[in-house]
């Protein structure tokens, strides 16, 4: 997929765990392995929110769009 | 009370009965015509049928089976549900050649024919469901 998360960077920019950061977005840290992982097929604005906020980011901190090779 | 696991397990019986009740007919058959019973061109039908239906069998067998593990949007019942699709084309073509001799057997060829289609359009709404599934499960 050409959308790629970047929560890994700004995570460590942060210094947050992904514990903390799942705790307080709100989603299992399951849920939140698969979206660091390039896995997940879509994200919802509420979660994309909750992420903003919790980090402290836009949402073009955490997306971008690579072409695939 | 009349339940769901009860309705599978009355289903997962009555199509071990009937794959039982093929088999039997496998043996018979083939038993009855060196009895001297039946034809040979009835034997060759029941041959060439043979194999098909039991296949579709085996599908179908292995479809309750991974019903009962929970494993309802998965790969594996298109596989199977292909596999009976195929299964009931194959027949319906045996029959309609067969029809040439026992032109009743047109009947019987368009109706396991149908029933070859309708289970293909089974098989790809389900693919469609795994897809939106897997879609809405990796929607974080």
């Amino acid at each position: 997929m050409p959308i790629v998360v970047n929560l890994d960077v700004v995570m460590a920019k942060r210094k947050m765990s992904s514990g903390e950061l799942a705790e307080r977005i709100g989603i299992t840290p399951a849920n939140l392995s698969i979206l660091k992982n390039n896995k997940a097929k879509a994200i919802r604005f509420s979660t994309l929110e909750e992420i903003c906020r919790a980090l402290d980011c836009q949402p073009a901190d955490i997306l971008a769009y690579e072409e695939d090779e | 009370m009349w339940d769901n696991s009860k309705s599978l397990l009355l289903t997962t019986w009555w199509m071990r009965i009937a794959m039982v009740v093929w088999c039997i007919l496998g043996i018979a058959v083939p038993t009855l015509f060196f009895m001297q019973q039946i034809p040979f061109d009835i034997l060759i039908l029941f041959c060439l049928l043979f194999a098909p239906i039991l296949l579709a069998f085996y599908g179908l067998h292995k479809m309750l089976s991974n019903i009962q593990q929970g494993l309802i949007f998965s790969v594996k019942n298109t596989a199977s549900l292909r596999l009976v699709s195929w299964a009931c084309f194959f027949a319906a073509i045996f029959l309609l050649i067969a029809a040439f001799k026992w032109p009743v057997l047109i009947f019987a060829s368009g109706v396991i024919g149908f029933l070859g289609l309708f289970v293909r359009v089974i098989k790809n709404m389900l693919s469609e469901a795994i897809a939106i599934k897997e879609e809405n499960d990796f929607t974080i």
